[in-house]
């Protein structure tokens, strides 16, 4: 699977996934497989939402400049 | 067409002719005090006390001049002021050129004028496709927002309060900027450009925190010249020009103005922006057991039906041989009674046939023979005597009959050689 995976892709296609498995009718190895690459999507969103917090920062355009040229 | 030389006069001098047009258009009501618009620029005060400038527009300009004492001067108008004037035109014949007399000059209702340029601006967009561009997606879950509003404004405060209730610890960065007034619009270029900066990698990774994946851009209500900012042709490019995805949020819900046009989502107001793109965690975790639930559900479920076709074929796997056998007997059973009805028919047809040979067999018994008159010559050892050859003259034989037997002796041997 695509480590790159952005979060709204990994989304998408957990839903794909799961509506498929509900629809039922694959065989066994392949359930298994899509259920796996489901379990490691989840996986993905999860650290995605870690990823979302960190340091707030509140700086004039000033100082914002400064980091960016520094 | 006739070239006669009485058709001309010749050549008119240069200056003959400039005075017929300085004639021409002074005599003209079309060109004589009308009232014209446009923006001043260039604008001076000659020594002399006569004011000079240009009028112009996009589409031209013209020279003026305010001779000394001849108006009114608003102290406002300066360059760059949209001005309404009544002026006539009058042709400076030394040069030439053509000079708009002014004979009264006001600036126009600055709100008036805004209106026009905004809705100049607007239509500008729309031929430059500019409004129709396709929009960026926000993410679903901004790691780094880049927030650009007035510092301490309570548009912030609101806005910081929301995120917090909805998703604590949010990543942002908080541009402040002046969001009104002279300077406002390069201000919040300058940091639409920052933001964009920091949604490089490069950039994002020398200030240690992800790249900024979107911007908001807020200002809370305000009248329309303060909010005017935001209608300015440089705040609408610079949004249209942003790599990220851009939220303007200005002002009240019924304020609409140039930023929200061309902004990849427009937010009513500020809160509403943080609405729209901060996701409650609560409900992100929550999909997130909902669908970690389906999905192991879905599997198990899959589970289960193999289960129970794997269950199905041992029952049925189990009956097989039995199934198997009982077709078997059928068979066998089958097979036995063909060969009963053969093998009965085989003995009926051979027992008629002992019968018929017994029958044979009975007809060809000596006995019956000798029933029929003849007798049976044998040797007293009891050998049978069927050729004259094995017997002498004087031998004793013995005859049987059907109903006994008699001794005899031989008197005389006749051979029946050749007859």
């Amino acid at each position: 699977m695509n480590e790159k995976i952005s979060y709204n892709e990994a989304v998408s296609r957990l839903e794909t996934i799961v509506s498929e498995l509900e629809k039922g009718g694959k065989g066994l190895d392949e359930t298994l497989a899509m259920f796996e690459e489901g379990a490691a999507l989840l996986k993905v969103c999860q650290s995605e939402l870690d990823a979302a917090e960190g340091r707030l920062a509140e700086l004039s355009l000033e100082e914002i400049n400064s980091q960016i040229e520094g | 067409m006739s070239r006669g030389a009485e058709v001309t006069t010749g050549p008119i001098p240069i200056g003959q002719f400039v005075a017929l047009v300085k004639s021409t258009l002074k005599r003209d009501p079309l060109f004589q005090h009308q009232v014209l618009k446009g923006e001043v620029s260039g604008m001076k005060v000659a020594r002399s006390g006569h004011t000079y400038f240009d009028l112009r527009d996009d589409q031209g300009q013209m020279s003026c001049a305010i001779w000394k004492n001849r108006c009114h001067i608003d102290g406002s108008i300066k360059d760059g002021s949209e001005v309404v004037i009544i002026a006539s035109i009058d042709v400076y014949a030394p040069r030439g050129s053509m000079t708009l007399s002014v004979e009264k000059i006001e600036p126009v209702s600055t709100i008036g004028a805004l209106e026009e340029t905004r809705r100049k601006l607007i239509s500008a967009l729309r031929d430059d496709g500019s409004l129709d561009r396709p929009r960026l997606q926000i993410p679903q879950i901004p790691k780094h927002i880049a927030i650009i509003t007035g510092a301490g404004s309570a548009a912030l405060s609101d806005m910081q309060r929301l995120i917090e209730n909805r998703w604590p610890g949010l990543r942002r960065t908080i541009i402040g900027v002046t969001v009104q007034g002279d300077g406002s619009a390069s201000n919040i270029c300058q940091a639409l450009a920052a933001a964009r900066e920091m949604s490089k990698p490069e950039i994002a990774k020398k200030l240690q925190r992800p790249v900024v994946d979107l911007i908001i851009v807020a200002r809370g209500g305000g009248s329309a010249e303060d909010l005017w900012t935001f209608n300015l042709e440089a705040v609408a490019r610079a949004i249209i020009a942003s790599p990220v995805p851009v939220i303007s949020a200005i002002g009240h819900e019924s304020d609409i103005l140039v930023s929200d046009l061309v902004a990849d989502i427009r937010a009513s107001t500020p809160s509403n922006a943080i609405e729209r793109c901060v996701p409650e965690k609560n409900s992100i975790l929550m999909w997130f057991d909902e669908i970690e639930g389906r999905l192991e559900n879905s599997v198990l479920r899959r589970f289960g039906e193999s289960r129970q076709h794997l269950i199905s074929l041992t029952a049925r796997l189990r009956l097989a041989p039995l199934a198997g056998l009982s077709k078997a007997k059928d068979k066998l059973n089958g097979l036995k009674m063909r060969i009963n009805s053969s093998s009965q028919q085989m003995l009926s047809s051979e027992k008629s046939r002992l019968v018929r040979i017994e029958t044979i067999l009975q007809s060809s018994h000596p006995k019956r023979v000798l029933e029929r008159g003849y007798s049976m010559a044998q040797t007293t050892d009891g050998e049978i005597l069927s050729s004259v050859k094995n017997i002498t003259s004087g031998q004793e034989i013995t005859m049987t009959f059907a109903d006994g037997s008699a001794f005899a002796d031989i008197t005389k041997i006749i051979e029946d050689d050749e007859k």
